[in-house]
């Protein structure tokens, strides 16, 4: 029922070399998928509730599943996290924190607003590369995503 | 001789002359002249008894002495009360007179009846007094009767002049001596009286001694007393906090210098309470004075608590008074001592400390917000270096790996081998920057303990630990631990640190032996992990604990040096203590104990 059109990952990272090496890392366990990269939280708000997403705004985008860093600027990732599990279409999407950060404080919150995966990004490449393999693998193939409740105008 | 009187006899004459001569001759003496008279005419009469008395008048009533007898036997009778009679009766009659048979008078019939027929009695006569008597009794005969009784005459005259003026002379000495003896009666009497007098002197002198010294002791009492009552006195006054001594009345008896110093009122001002809590209270007065009244019925000291009292200068001093019933005054007032601390200098320095206190705890307050702060700080740090220095940590590694693989054509082997080390050296970095944030977080984290089996959690960090070594041999001696009151995710932190050691230090071992037990002491268990390691020198066991302290060369044994210090962190803040012991090659076991006492649930 995907079509080859639809968004199966939202990627959202500030950082080009780590946006780059993910979606390297994902491409090799992955070779066939579709990967939208914005840079921080209102441009993922964007993409998913519309230009300027106001507060009552529908879900636009729909995609497999969600990964995201927490050191975001202008809408930092704790926030769109928040936002995203706050609306009753979006908290369906899986949500991955891909961060580098190992505090307690933010694993602890990320999973209290409903993450569904939490991943330290690990320096290491092969391990790098291994893990976000794994993560794609996964999430698009493996994992059995919930009916949507309402299909989105085409 | 003797022989009978001749009447008219020359040789009578001479006789008498002889006789009158010899009376003269002791005429000084009345009993000598007595008795010789008596013995001689007894002689020449021949009378059987001869008796010579004097007339005595004392006070109207005459009387009669015997002035000498002879025989001198005749003396008692002489001196007997029918004699007396005699010499009574024959006193009346005024001449001489002969006594003869037959008796017709009285005096004859008495004489009689003494044996007498024939008696003469003359009396002794001066001029008209009768003197004395001269009685010859018993006489011989009546034939020289006339010539005896002109001898008697005869002699009785200068016999009674002798007499009277011997019996004068005696009487005279008879005065005297009685006189002397009156004098003496009344000097002796005088005497006595004297002694008397000098004993009753004594006897008061002794009083008087007694009661001056009863007056030295009373004097010494008072005294004692007055010295008693000035150390009382001076005890108030002198006394260095603020005493004051009153009357139920009101009337202030005594206050001490003390207070009149620090209050500035002298006793002539406040001479009641009145006026005391009118100076010393002003609006206040009636409160503190209903506090005084209260004081009268105190049966105990009390401590009345503080009062603000305004001196003279009118400055606020604060002073702690405390109050004693002194029993009655002699008109049964009830009198009270109220004694004060001046603790204004004392409060002011509390107040002081409490200002103190307050700024201290507002600085503890600041100084914790800026720890706070600088903790948040040192957070934000910690979470930058996560991001940011993580980050191009990992895209060096990366981009490394990706130029390694993509362009392994391009490159020789010195090129390759170049990037190898980026990529080595990048996760190097990486695994430093980890454990350094592992290690800043354990002294910032809260520690939740929980009673945990250490037996499960040792096997579980041991399988984890040897699925990161692959191709190792490693075999666990596991001994039943006891359970320890600790955090979890610290405790297993530090196993885990602790266990992937010893997996890596039995690196060069065919077979990697690893044991770990427990043993229970008094009041903490000591854990021990003991592995056949390459061990250490343990003159550098103090090097082990530190923060980037490493015992092996990177080529030896990778590792950054924080894993030891971070166990040593986490045992420490569970109260517990960390230890080694080795020999190069020997192995190595590691100690650390957890204390046994529940104080967290």
């Amino acid at each position: 029922m995907n079509t080859s059109t639809e968004v199966e990952i939202l990627l959202i990272e500030d950082n080009p070399r780590d946006a780059e090496l993910t979606q390297r890392a994902l491409k090799a366990g992955n070779p066939a998928h579709s990967l939208i990269w914005v840079k921080d939280g209102a441009e993922a708000l964007d993409f998913l509730f519309g230009p300027g997403h106001p507060a009552n705004a529908k879900l636009h985008q729909r995609p497999k599943v969600i990964l995201m860093d927490l050191k975001l600027p202008k809408i930092g990732g704790i926030e769109l996290l928040r936002r995203i599990k706050s609306d009753p279409a979006a908290k369906l999407i899986p949500v991955v924190v891909l961060t580098s950060s190992r505090e307690k404080s933010d694993i602890a919150t990320c999973y209290e607003l409903g993450v569904n995966s939490y991943i330290v990004k690990p320096v290491d490449f092969d391990h790098f590369s291994h893990a976000i393999g794994q993560l794609g693998l996964y999430w698009l193939s493996v994992n059995q995503p919930p009916e949507p409740k309402r299909i989105s105008a085409a | 001789m003797k022989g009978h009187v001749p009447n008219n006899d020359p040789t009578v004459t001479a006789m008498t002359m002889d006789l009158l001569g010899k009376v003269l001759s002791r005429a000084d003496d009345p009993r000598k002249l007595g008795e010789y008279l008596t013995e001689e005419i007894r002689e020449l009469t021949g009378a059987r008894c001869v008796i010579f008395t004097q007339s005595l008048e004392t006070h109207g009533t005459k009387s009669h002495r015997v002035v000498a007898v002879n025989p001198i036997r005749r003396l008692e009778w002489a001196e007997s009360d029918a004699i007396h009679q005699l010499y009574a009766e024959i006193h009346q009659l005024p001449t001489s007179q002969i006594w003869r048979m037959p008796a017709t008078s009285q005096t004859a019939k008495r004489l009689q009846k003494e044996g007498f027929e024939l008696s003469l009695t003359v009396p002794l006569m001066i001029g008209e007094n009768r003197v004395g008597l001269m009685l010859a009794l018993g006489l011989p005969d009546a034939e020289h009767l006339d010539a005896v009784t002109n001898l008697l005459n005869t002699l009785s005259t200068v016999t009674a002049l002798v007499l009277r003026n011997a019996f004068f002379s005696e009487n005279q000495n008879q005065i005297i001596e009685t006189r002397t003896s009156e004098l003496r009666l009344a000097n002796n009497a005088l005497r006595a009286n004297d002694a008397h007098i000098r004993t009753l002197l004594e006897k008061s002198e002794r009083a008087q001694q007694a009661l001056l010294s009863l007056l030295e002791d009373q004097k010494a009492m008072v005294t004692a007393l007055r010295e008693s009552e000035e150390r009382l006195r001076r005890a108030v006054i002198n006394s260095p906090f603020p005493v004051m001594i009153h009357t139920e009345d009101g009337q202030v008896l005594m206050i001490s210098d003390a207070w009149s110093e620090i209050s500035g009122y002298t006793h002539a001002e406040i001479p009641t309470t009145a006026d005391w809590t009118e100076k010393a209270y002003g609006q206040r007065k009636q409160v503190v004075q209903a506090d005084i009244d209260r004081l009268y019925g105190l049966t105990k000291r009390e401590r009345e608590g503080e009062y603000a009292i305004h001196t003279k200068e009118g400055i606020l001093r604060i002073w702690d008074f405390m109050s004693a019933p002194l029993g009655k005054l002699s008109d049964n007032r009830r009198m009270v001592i109220s004694m004060a601390m001046d603790v204004t200098e004392r409060r002011a320095a509390e107040s002081e400390i409490h200002r103190l206190n307050a700024e201290l705890e507002q600085r503890v307050v600041d100084r914790t917000a800026k720890l706070e702060a600088s903790n948040k700080e040192l957070e934000a740090f910690s979470y930058s270096i996560s991001h940011d220095l993580r980050s191009p940590l990992r895209a060096i590694n990366g981009f490394a790996h990706i130029l390694r693989k993509d362009c392994s054509a391009i490159l020789n082997d010195e090129g390759q081998r170049h990037l190898e080390v980026i990529c080595s050296e990048s996760k190097r970095m990486g695994q430093l920057v980890d454990d350094l944030l592992a290690f800043s977080r354990m002294n910032r984290e809260p520690l939740h303990t929980i009673e945990i089996n250490l037996t499960a959690l040792t096997q579980s960090v041991f399988n984890e630990c040897l699925s990161h070594a692959p191709g190792r041999q490693v075999q666990l001696k596991l001994l039943p631990l006891p359970t320890a009151h600790a955090d979890p995710p610290m405790i297993r932190q530090a196993l885990v640190n602790l266990i992937s050691n010893a997996i890596k230090y039995t690196r060069p071992k065919a077979l990697a032996e690893i044991e770990v037990g427990a043993r229970q002491e008094t009041d903490e268990t000591v854990f021990y992990v003991k592995d056949n390691g390459v061990g250490f020198d343990p003159k550098y066991t103090d090097k082990l604990f530190g923060v980037f302290q490493r015992l092996h060369s990177e080529n030896e044994f990778e590792g950054t040096g924080v894993g030891l210090a971070l166990v040593q962190r986490i045992i420490h803040r569970h109260g517990g203590r960390i230890w080694a012991e080795s020999n190069v090659d020997e192995g190595a076991t590691f100690f650390f104990t957890i204390p046994t006492t529940k104080n967290h649930s």
